[in-house]
Order: C-alpha cells, then structure tokens, then sequence
C-alpha cells in the first residue's frame, strides 16, 4: 500500500503525456483532460487492457467526474482512469467504439447524473423512464423525487429522509489526503 | 437520420422498414425473461433481426438510498440487488469499506464467509438448473433442483436467519457463528447432496434433446466477451480462465484447494456445465471450510456508527453471475458520499443484444436463460 508511483503496466501503456497519478490501495488512479480518454483507453486495449470493467460518474464540488475501470484478464493488473467536467459543461466523448460494452454504462451515467456523451449510438434514459425529470444521483436531487413530479405519498413518505444528511460537496484534492 | 418510433413508451430507431418484418414485444411479464425484463424483437418469420432491450421495471434506486443512509444501512440494500446471492453482495460492499478503514477480520469470520459464499453459490446455480431446464420445456429438473435448493435455504436459514435476504457480511466480520448444531446439519446436507449432484447431472447432461438444444446454441467468442466486460461462468465457458476467487483471492480463499472449471465451447452447454461443475467445486469448498475451520472470533467489535475515513476505492468479488465490482466514496462523515455497484448482470445482459441478433425466435428464451440473470441487480 504505498503511495509512490511504482512501475505499473497501466501506467506503462499510457505513456508518459502529461498527467495526474496517484496510488490509491495499490491501484493506479490517472486523472486526465477529458478530450484524451478515448486516445488512453485505445492505448491501454493494445495493451492489454481489454476489459472497461467499469463506467460511473461522481459529482465533486467544481464538476462531476467520470470514472474508468480497466482490467487486463491475462494477469489481473487494474487501474483507474478519470476525467473532470465542469459544471458549466457536461459533455463526454463516448467510447462505445473501443468498447461496446460501455453503450449501456454511458447511458446509465446520462440517466443517473446527465452527463451526455458525444457521438453516442443511441443516447436515450436506460434505467428510469423517458418522461422522467432530473438526474436522480446529483446531490441535489432529493432521495424522495421532486414534489411535483412524484405521487405525494412517495413524498411524505420520505420527507423524514429528505432532511438528512446535511453535507458539502467533495473537494477535487480528496486523492491527497488519503493514506 | 433514421426514424423514431414508439412502442408503449420506448423508442426504438428504425433503421429499415419492410413489410417482412415485424415487431414482437416480449415481457415485461414473461415467464422465460427471469424477472421483468422486456426485449422488443424485430423478426422476419422464425429469424429475430433486431433486438431492443428495455431495463429499468425494478429500478429503486438503491445508489441513492445507500447515500442517504448509515454506513450499516447499506448492506441491506444491497441483498435486495441480486436477491439469488445476497450474501456475495455483501461481501462486495463489506470489502471495500474494511480496506479503507483498515480493519483486520478475525480468521474465523473470513472462513465463515466462504462457507456462506459458496451455500449461497449452490442455492443461485440449482436455481439456474432448475429454470435452464424450464425454459427449454423440461419440468422434471425443477423439481430435482428445488427438492435440494429448500435444504440450502434451511442452511442459510440457519446461519443468517433469514432464507432469501440473509444479510449476514457486516463490517468486520459476519452476523453470526457456526454453532456444532448448524455444522452438523450441513455435513449431513453435503452428505445427500454429492449423490444428488451425480443423478441430476445425469438428468440433462445425458438428455438427447437437451444437448441437441444447447449445443452450438449462442457461441460466444472471448474476444467479443471481454469488449462487452462480461464475466463469470459464461466468460469461462469460452475459454477464458478468469475467477477473482483465485486470482486476487479475498477473504480465506487463499487457503482453499478448489479448481475452476473452464469449457471451450462458448455456447449455451457450456455454460450450463460450467455452472453444474461449479455446485460440484463449491461442494468440495464447503466440506474444507467445515473440516479446517478455526477456532476464534466471528466478528470484530466495531460501533454501530462507522465513521470511514476520507477515501475512493473500486473492488470486486466474484459471484455466481460474475465480477461484482463496488465503487465506494467516502468523505469522511457517518454516511456513503457515493456507492456504485457495478452489476454482474448489467454488463453481461449488455452482450445479449447482439448474441441473439439472427437466431431463430425460439432460442432466444434459451440463450437468455443460460446468460442467467437478476433482474434486481441489472435495474438496482
């Protein structure tokens, strides 16, 4: 668990462009600008890196964050890969055509946070209905919907919920002041 | 641009219009799709041309709640995604947040967990023998599955007290202990079952029709398996040697002797053996966790109000349907500031589109039942 970038085959595939490594639990995390992801995850399939084991999103306090997880099968290596969206513009190149399996992970990023990804076959809601309003896992958005768009009584169920917890947004150094 | 149309609230693109073909809408209540799931299928006489996938009927929004909860109400929830092997997602979720507290698990309770993991194995996989036979219309394995899948209940029933959402990984250990009593009724379970697993594998594995069905039915390629992440049992019925149990071996399973079962094929059969062999394999784990189990605690004493330190961390566990991954954020206060779960069968129900794209109408229920997925973890 040491906090040194050590040579990692993920870190090797990547090149040395410039960039923001941190070592988090063993695992390289590489935060890059968000027009070079699709050039990286290219890079990292010729080495072996074939697997997008996952695809989510994260809102901080100055953006929202997609997160990259990537798996090679021959010997298990892993890493992270992160890119940062200011609040101002939410827009992703899609990288369904390195990886088909990342279609529904993307649709599920639009739906859940509204992150759009450019260039994607078929951007459409995927776990919440099309009419529905608003990105349920943005921190604003309250556990028990919006008043207006909901039954009432899914409300009032939740209105104890709605009032907990009270926190701030993440600041983007949180990789810092970790062990 | 081509034309959008919709079909009771889904939108599909049409890509070519013709008078041969047609659309069949099926589920979401069906009872070959497992759950409520919906496909839209674009056919042409027997042969299905297009497939539309419609998600999201069991959707509750289980990230969000476990935002707005305690540390400890998570766990719950996540029984409630994949309720055929809840125990793995606690697991999942336990995992990570005792990596980033730190937290040193007593022996005892990480060989307990195993134990549970792998009763819990055998419950999912002879529910999927049980179905897999159903949907190719052979009613007999049901039973045969279903006689030995409620002792594995009694079984999980009386480790964890509850038969479906067992809720029994908590942080720092698990819920409760193997008591001699509990022990001995699994010795006697896995003492009816060794013979039980030899007979139901002779049931379909020596069925002319169920071979001539499976065989060469739905082949998957590896390489088409990885750029769709798809893993588990269908990743290592094509070939590909791949299980976190052995490769990054978490809780005690380090110290078990077990191989994993690989077939070449690819197709529907494949993945059917290797499920069976799997049942046979978690048999063996269970009878080395019962004989080398050591003496200890179950669980380490933690507050009920965790407080996990400022932190991300992304783990996975291998469960019965493949590589559960849990994203986890932590800003430091009593509650999650972000849980992802990356599902199993949400990934490889995402390669099914494609696979069924040109097979005739009547495998597509056979295909999808031997992807074997939630439908509570798919939607979450």
């Amino acid at each position: 668990m040491s906090n040194e970038p050590v040579a990692s085959p993920f870190l090797q595939a990547l090149g040395d462009a410039p960039q923001q490594t941190e070592m988090l639990f063993g695992m390289p995390v590489v935060i890059m600008a968000r027009g070079r992801i699709p050039q990286a995850l290219l890079d990292l399939k010729v080495a072996g890196f074939g697997v997008l084991h996952d695809l989510t999103a994260n809102e901080k306090k100055e953006g929202l964050e997609v997160v990259y997880q990537l798996l090679r099968l021959s010997d298990g290596a892993r890493g992270t890969l992160k890119a940062q969206l200011p609040h101002e513009q939410l827009v992703m190149p899609s990288v369904v055509a390195i990886h088909p399996g990342a279609e529904w992970h993307e649709r599920e990023v639009f739906d859940m946070f509204g992150i759009s990804f450019s260039d994607h076959p078929d951007l459409r809601r995927i776990l919440l209905p099309e009419d529905w309003e608003g990105h349920p896992l943005r921190k604003d958005y309250p556990v028990g919907g919006f008043k207006d768009t909901t039954p009432l009584w899914a409300f009032e169920e939740a209105a104890s919920l709605q009032k907990l917890p009270e926190r701030t947004l993440l600041e983007e150094d949180i990789l810092k002041g970790q062990e | 641009m081509s034309d959008r149309e919709t079909f009771s609230g889904t939108t599909v693109l049409i890509e070519r219009e013709s008078e041969d073909r047609f659309w069949l809408n099926m589920g979401p209540q069906h009872p070959s799709t497992h759950g409520v799931f919906r496909i839209l299928l674009e056919t042409e006489g027997e042969v299905v041309t297009r497939v539309v996938p419609v998600i999201g009927y069991l959707h509750r929004g289980v990230e969000k709640l476990s935002e707005n909860r305690e540390w400890m109400g998570a766990i719950p929830l996540t029984d409630r995604m994949d309720y055929l092997s809840a125990i793995y997602s606690n697991m999942a979720l336990v995992q990570p947040v005792e990596t980033l507290m730190g937290i040193e698990v007593p022996e005892r309770a990480q060989w307990l967990r195993v134990l549970s993991m792998e009763i819990n194995r055998l419950a999912s996989h002879l529910l999927f023998y049980g179905t897999m036979g159903l949907d190719l219309g052979a009613l007999t394995p049901f039973f045969y599955a279903f006689r030995q899948r409620e002792k594995v209940q009694y079984l999980l029933e009386l480790l964890s007290g509850q038969r479906i959402t067992h809720n029994y990984i908590r942080y720092g250990g698990v819920r409760g202990d193997l008591t001699p009593a509990i022990e001995k009724e699994i010795r006697a379970f896995v003492e009816g079952f060794v013979p039980a697993l030899t007979e139901m594998e002779a049931l379909l594995s020596e069925n002319e029709i169920f071979r001539g069905r499976m065989k060469g039915l739905g082949v998957t390629k590896p390489d088409f398996l990885e750029s769709y992440a798809v893993t588990g049992p269908i990743l290592r019925a094509a070939g590909v040697d791949w299980d976190l149990r052995r490769d990054s071996s978490y809780a005690a399973y380090d110290k078990m002797d077990f191989n994993v079962p690989v077939h070449q094929d690819g197709d529907c059969y494949a993945r059917w053996w290797v499920r069976f062999q799997e049942m046979v394999e978690s048999t063996r784990i269970i009878q080395q966790c019962l004989d080398g189990m050591p003496a200890g605690k179950f669980k380490k004493p933690l507050p009920f109000f965790l407080k996990v330190p400022r932190g991300e961390i992304y783990q996975s566990v291998d469960t019965p349907r493949g590589d559960l991954g849990v994203y986890v954020v932590s800003d430091g206060s009593r509650f999650p500031y972000r849980i992802h779960y990356r599902a199993p069968s949400f990934c490889n129900l995402s390669a099914i589109p494609s696979l069924i794209e040109g097979e005739m109408l009547a495998d597509v229920v056979a295909i999808l039942g031997s992807f074997d997925p939630v439908f509570g973890e798919v939607d979450r």
